[in-house]
């Protein structure tokens, strides 16, 4: 593989990685955005404000958990695809 | 490397071309010279072992927006430069470069690749042609802009410059993207600003070609309107060059004509319309009915035009 085959490669690999990064981060905004509204709605209707506020903290925390641990694993993807890309243009020894 | 590499890469190059500098990324295409599918490297040796039969008089060709060289091969493997060679001698010189990065940047580029030429080719440089489709040839007035202001050695070789399908008054779609682009930011909906995001992602390069801004300073003047505002281009055409302009349409009809060009770029775009400073004599317009934006780099009898423009001294 040339230099330049791999630079492009390691190019590709980071590039796919701030898809992920920066898409996931986008779609949180836009789904913690959404169920804001929903509910900010509910919370303002004294019946079930209390149950909506503990459900509303609940979904902010598995949203948080969810779209982090995406991120987390497409950080460890890409270090992974670093260290093959490294070990596999590696000049043989043979 | 592949065909179908190169046209990706070109592809993304212009879609996103600006952030892969931004971000050091390895997809990033630097400007380089190309032969056959090969950098050439603008040096003394490199130039020699790839012309071995350089000649004193060079055309430069320039790619537009998300493509490469390849853009000027006709279905018999001929272009544009292995035309100019055969018929008049001219040696032709195909520059690839990241087409999404900023015009002024790719004309400052492209200005520090010529001056780097002049001095390791083969021979000495007697005269330049410059020869730019779409973008390319923003890219050519941006170049000569900022080799003027920097006297750089080439731009007295330059006599000519022929211009394919050049947006010289900007493209209008691309307006139209910008102002979809403010109204989907401007509703207050996530999801639409969303939109509004993704569709700002689009590179600097493809941002430049709606008023066709060849430098950093003309962005000041942007604003949400399809029509231009302001019929004089603030950089006109380089005097002591002879400019000469080509369009296409996809019709003689005159409606057709005006409203849709050769589909890509209007024809007042592609001519100049009034905004390219006094002179321009009509002589040295030609437009092309019949012929699309994807068939003008391409074509015999936008080649023969050219040909007889550069006979004649």
């Amino acid at each position: 593989m040339s230099p330049t085959d791999k630079r492009r490669l390691q190019g590709l690999r980071a590039l796919l990685q701030d898809v992920v990064e920066h898409g996931s981060t986008a779609v949180e905004r836009v789904h913690r955005t959404t169920a804001d509204r929903t509910f900010a709605v509910l919370e303002a209707i004294p019946p079930v404000a209390g149950v909506a506020k503990v459900a509303h903290d609940v979904h902010g925390a598995v949203l948080t958990g969810v779209y982090g641990s995406i991120r987390q694993v497409n950080r460890a993807v890409g270090e992974v695809l670093t260290a093959v890309i490294e070990e596999s243009t590696k000049p043989s020894r043979e | 490397m592949g065909q179908k590499l190169d046209l990706a890469l070109a592809v993304l190059n212009g879609a996103v071309g600006d952030y892969l500098v931004r971000t050091d990324n390895g997809l990033a295409l630097p400007m380089d010279l190309y032969l056959h599918g090969e950098p050439v490297a603008p040096t003394a040796a490199a130039l020699s072992a790839a012309y071995p039969d350089a000649t004193a008089r060079v055309v430069v060709l320039v790619h537009g927006l998300m493509n490469n060289e390849t853009v000027f091969a006709m279905p018999d493997g001929r272009d544009y430069g292995a035309l100019f060679r055969a018929d008049l001698g001219l040696t032709p010189l195909y520059v690839r470069y990241n087409s999404g990065l900023p015009i002024a940047d790719n004309g400052a580029a492209l200005s520090a690749l010529l001056t780097t030429l002049v001095s390791e080719y083969p021979v000495p440089i007697e005269e330049i042609v410059l020869l730019g489709y779409s973008m390319g040839g923003l890219v050519v007035r941006a170049a000569t802009h900022a080799a003027a202001l920097s006297a750089a050695p080439w731009l007295p070789l330059v006599r000519r410059a022929l211009y394919v399908g050049t947006p010289h008054r900007g493209a209008p779609m691309e307006r139209v993207g910008r102002i979809v682009s403010a109204v989907l930011k401007a509703i207050p909906d996530p999801y639409t600003r969303l939109i509004a995001e993704v569709a700002d992602l689009r590179s600097d390069g493809l941002k430049d070609l709606g008023d066709a801004d060849l430098r950093h300073e003309d962005r000041a003047r942007r604003g949400l309107h399809v029509r231009l505002r302001d019929p004089q281009h603030p950089v006109p055409l380089l005097p002591g060059i002879t400019h000469h302009l080509v369009a296409g349409s996809l019709s003689e009809d005159r409606w057709v004509r005006a409203l849709f060009g050769d589909a890509v770029v209007p024809v007042s775009s592609a001519t100049g319309w009034r905004s390219l400073g006094e002179g321009l004599d009509p002589s040295r317009v030609r437009v092309f009915p019949g012929l699309s934006h994807a068939a003008i780099p391409r074509s015999m009898d936008v080649y023969a035009q050219m040909r007889e423009w550069c006979e004649a001294r």
